[in-house]
């Protein structure tokens, strides 16, 4: 009776922890895009489902092209490699290549605009990404079930999930020790207090700001492609992926990565207790919890910046 | 004593309007009237008509918060669809189908949530404003598709064929369903009522001190405006008005569901009508009412690619002209009276 219930818990804590991942992957960028480089990207969350499809279908050509050839290992190994490096580094090219032509002009505006703007780019993205994957659901769970499943008192529960929350967790990491231990990350955050001022001393601001830029998307993409074998994708989703990267923005505050760290933590674990215990309300919670904290606190919980 | 104070009228009317301006209103309205009797128009083309005076009335109402007080608000889906669904759940419980009672009970539906979003949301400007709102519209969004029980969930909720003062309007026309009968002219009535009050309140000291609030709020503020007040003030006008074109997409439509009235994409094609028509004049969020549906469903014919189409027009327009319709137009008759006095002096 105490196991069933210590396991329920923990299924509970890592449906929580895995959907605190793709939050973190999905709304860190665009803290950071916004935080740094003052520019509130509505588009930002459609990057995730575009590294969602990519994954599908690199991984069903690579199930198509060599799947039976290789073993356990060999197959894991190229599936890694396609999932953590192939997909982020592709759609940080579209990413460069949208930034030069479409974000570009609208750096400038008003915040407002910015907003609006951006959401006619997201309508752009969503029929793009319609247009080559089409409108039906699209899986690809090869990865998840060839690492399989491990056993709980009265359930199983996937590898995968558990993977997805240590790739996580290192990313975090690693983007900890950039802005705390790094000359670049320490420059990055100086041009969030004055990106001017940064530019007197001779520093290269455009190329930093790129760079600020592609990570925030290549995270994102990541979180698409972590999502994947685990779930499905639809063009839809793009849309609601924008609400829950608005809600770790808003909940850790704007531009902080500790913020967004405690952030997902928080919302995923919501979500993940919610839709356990009160299914009915799991989302609406989020965004209860969401609307609580601007009013307590506007900057969110770690947010220094004025807006 | 009465000559005097005609003359006054006509010249206060003429100095507001232009001489040429209300003739081309008068116009335009008796066009509108008479527009399902003229050679040609068939029930698509006063569907469509019904639709753009419907989306202009709420552009209208939203261009109260983006043009007038500086707010944008990405949550009226909340009071476009609050009003929406209000009047096709009133119909499902109460079998309430008098049309003359459903939208008053819609709007009213609609300016209680701005009283309650509004007041919260106006603690906050700019970003903050506008991520406020977006998620306590979202919470309500995500309610009404998780309350299936009470609300259908996604499947929504069907609106049957209202009666007007308890006449059935379909069977009273004679044949029915033709030309959505006197349903066309409720909106359509609907539609020049807003358009005269939020005339109206615009022009009025009410109007002017949102105009003050918006070009300077600490200077607002400083003249002993409140300006949370107001700004909460506008939040209602513009969400029991918004309510009202809800309220009659709800009717013209026949059916509402979360994903068409209650989802954020729909407070964003609001703030898209507005700024496609352009804020800065009063009447720009009709011209991009009417634009929005016209290419929508110029595009939705071509494709079903409809939303890129959307997206690219919206890009380029706040890129390229961010005054809008109106912005276009401004330009245009600039240039016409630049073009008439160079000519002129040569």
């Amino acid at each position: 009776m105490v196991q069933q219930i210590l396991s329920e818990q923990l299924v509970i804590i890592l449906n929580g922890l895995s959907g605190a991942a793709t939050l973190f992957l999905l709304g860190t960028g665009l803290s950071l895009i916004y935080g740094m480089l003052n520019f509130l990207n509505l588009a930002h969350a459609a990057f995730l489902p575009l590294g969602a499809y990519l994954a599908a279908s690199l991984i069903h050509a690579t199930v198509g092209a060599v799947g039976g050839t290789l073993g356990f290992v060999g197959l894991f190994v190229v599936f890694l490699v396609l999932l953590l490096v192939v997909v982020p580094a592709v759609v940080s090219i579209v990413g460069l290549a949208m930034e030069r032509t479409a974000f570009k002009p609208l750096y400038g505006i008003e915040d407002d605009y910015q907003l609006l703007a951006t959401f006619g780019i997201i309508l752009m993205m969503e029929d793009a990404m319609k247009f080559i994957w089409g409108g039906e659901p699209v899986s690809a769970t090869a990865p998840s079930n060839l690492l399989g499943t491990f056993s709980l008192p009265g359930g199983t529960y996937p590898w995968w999930s558990v993977l997805t929350i240590l790739v996580t967790a290192l990313v975090a990491g690693t983007l900890y020790y950039f802005f705390e231990a790094t000359r670049l990350g320490k420059i990055t955050l100086a041009m969030a207090e004055d990106e001017e001022a940064v530019g007197f001393t001779g520093i290269d601001t455009r190329s930093i700001h790129l760079k600020v830029f592609v990570i925030g998307i290549a995270l994102a993409a990541l979180g698409g492609a972590l999502y994947l074998p685990t779930a499905s994708m639809t063009t839809g989703l793009a849309l609601e992926f924008v609400i829950l990267a608005f809600a770790v923005l808003v909940i850790g505050g704007l531009g902080s990565l500790k913020g967004a760290i405690a952030a997902s933590l928080i919302i995923g674990m919501v979500q993940a207790y919610g839709s356990y215990y009160v299914p009915v309300l799991e989302l609406a919670l989020v965004f209860l919890l969401m609307a609580t904290i601007m009013l307590i606190k506007p900057t969110g919980l770690f947010g220094e910046i004025e807006a | 004593m009465s000559q005097d104070t005609k003359t006054g009228i006509t010249v206060g009317i003429r100095q507001r309007f232009g001489n040429r301006s209300s003739a081309v209103g008068a116009l335009l309205l008796v066009g509108a009237f008479a527009f399902p009797y003229l050679p040609g128009t068939g029930q698509y083309e006063v569907f469509l008509l019904g639709q753009i005076l419907a989306f202009a009335i709420a552009a209208l109402a939203y261009n109260v918060l983006l043009g007038y007080t500086g707010l944008l608000s990405f949550g009226h889906a909340a009071f476009f669809g609050g009003s929406a669904y209000a009047v096709g759940l009133a119909m499902q419980y109460y079998g309430m189908t008098e049309l003359l009672l459903l939208i008053p009970f819609g709007v009213l539906v609609a300016g209680t949530i701005a009283v309650v979003i509004g007041f919260i949301s106006v603690r906050h400007t700019e970003v903050y404003y506008a991520l406020l709102m977006l998620a306590l519209a979202h919470l309500i969004y995500v309610l009404t598709v998780k309350l299936y029980t009470v609300t259908g969930g996604t499947d929504g909720v069907a609106i049957t064929t209202p009666t007007i003062a308890g006449v059935n309007y379909l069977t009273a026309w004679g044949y029915a369903g033709y030309l959505m009968g006197i349903l066309y002219y409720v909106i359509l009535i609907s539609f020049v009522v807003t358009v005269v009050l939020l005339w109206t309140f615009m022009h009025s000291p009410f109007g002017l001190t949102l105009k003050t609030i918006r070009d300077d709020p600490e200077r607002a503020r400083a003249i002993g405006i409140p300006v949370r007040r107001y700004r909460w003030y506008a939040s209602i006008m513009s969400g029991l008005f918004t309510g009202l074109g809800g309220a009659m997409y709800a009717f013209l439509n026949g059916h509402v569901t979360p994903g068409t009235v209650l989802h954020w994409s729909r407070s964003g094609e609001l703030a898209f009508m507005t700024v496609l028509g352009g804020t800065g004049w009063f009447f720009g969020p009709i011209t991009g009412a009417g634009a929005f549906i016209l290419i929508r469903s110029q595009a939705q014919q071509l494709t079903e690619y409809w939303h890129f189409m959307m997206g690219l027009v919206l890009f380029l327009v706040i890129v390229f002209e961010p005054e809008g319709i109106s912005g276009i137009g401004a330009r245009i008759r600039r240039r016409v009276r630049d073009w008439r006095g160079g000519g002129g002096e040569q």
